[in-house]
């Protein structure tokens, strides 16, 4: 995972080098691989093990380097929340066929998204330190704070969608066509995501083609969930 | 190369123990610095690195991995019926060719499979 130095220092105070808190991070199971030099900032590239997924974000490293080390100091969280006006109370109907693999799951309805929209200039430069391509403002937006805090979240293009959503598990040898360009050939332990006549996500890895949010995109599912680890795993 | 050692009353201290005579005699260094780091392998639990100090063409001190070990996960005693409250165990592997390419100052893996008897020949007293 590649994260910058900058954007640990949203979290803690790090007066330190940036060879010192990547030596104390090495000695405490995340190992970093590499740093480079980027402008005036440090990129670190960190080989977690898959036992540390709870490191899997900036927040996380951040707060095991306040664990490991008490002088970098959390520093106090700022509340720069806005309200935001393109979200709108549709209903959607969920059909959720077994509570066990998805015990929570969530959504936000955003309506006439200007496409033209820009995010502020550091974040996308975050996302392209990371090596994440710029989509569509909320997509990108998806993927920052996925990268901050470690929270997968999922986009739908609402104008593709067609009637209820339900969440089951895949009959054997279903199929689909994936966001990446790619078929995968799915078996009784996948769960997946549908609307009223074709799959529109796997849950929790990869969404469909069909589904997928463009630059050109106006109505947009956002998708917040959790699934039972050890299916996604599978 | 793999070691396996299970008995009652084996810990963490057996372990390292155990590498750094190994590593000490290997190398015929009593001063040998080692740094045991802590990893992630699934068959154990807690698992770690191991590097050792070592001084390259430049003269700068760095550390160089050389192995990983770790204290066998309960799970795998269990199922090949042992029981895991009563014995516990450590595991570690290396690669020889590595090892001994670091001891004789080999730079090229390869000459360990081309049967060459004039490289062979070099290496009779150890």
């Amino acid at each position: 995972m590649k994260i910058t130095r900058s954007w640990l220092e949203d979290y803690l105070d790090i007066s330190a080098k940036t060879e010192e808190i990547c030596h104390e991070l090495t000695m405490a199971g995340l190992e970093v691989d590499e740093v480079s030099k980027i402008n005036k900032d440090d990129l670190i590239d960190i080989d977690l093990t898959p036992n540390r997924s709870d490191c899997l974000s900036v927040y996380g490293i951040a707060r095991e380097l306040n664990i490991i080390n008490e002088k970098y100091k959390k520093k106090p969280k700022e509340d720069n929340s806005s309200s935001f006006n393109f979200c709108e109370n549709k209903k959607i109907n969920f059909i959720i066929e077994d509570k066990v693999v998805c015990p929570r799951y969530s959504y936000m309805y955003l309506k006439n998204i200007s496409t033209s929209y820009n995010l502020p200039e550091n974040i996308n430069i975050r996302l392209k330190h990371a090596g994440i391509n710029l989509i569509h403002p909320i997509v990108d937006l998806l993927n920052y704070v996925m990268l901050d805090f470690g929270q997968p979240m999922h986009a739908y293009d609402a104008d593709k969608i067609s009637g209820d959503i339900s969440i089951r598990f895949a009959k054997k040898d279903e199929m689909i066509k994936a966001l990446d360009g790619n078929e995968y050939i799915l078996s009784d332990e996948n769960i997946i995501i549908t609307d009223s006549n074709k799959i529109i996500s796997l849950a929790g890895i990869i969404g469909s083609e069909s589904s997928a949010v463009t630059s050109k995109t106006k109505n947009i599912i956002v998708e917040s969930a959790f699934f039972d680890p050890t299916f996604i795993s599978k | 190369m793999k070691a396996l050692y299970i008995d009652k009353e084996v810990s963490f201290s057996n372990l390292k123990s155990i590498i750094n005579i190994f590593l000490k005699s290997f190398f015929e260094r009593e001063d040998l610095k080692i740094r045991f780091r802590p990893s992630y392998f699934p068959f154990t639990e807690p698992s770690a690195e191991v590097d050792i100090e070592y001084i390259d063409s430049k003269g700068n001190k760095s550390w160089l991995e050389i192995l990983g070990c770790g204290m066998v996960h309960p799970n795998v005693l269990d199922m090949a019926k042992i029981d895991s409250s009563l014995y516990s165990g450590y595991a570690f592997g290396l690669g020889v060719e590595r090892l001994a390419m670091l001891r004789l100052g080999i730079t090229d893996l390869r000459l360990f499979y081309e049967n060459d008897l004039r490289f062979l020949k070099q290496f009779q007293r150890i």
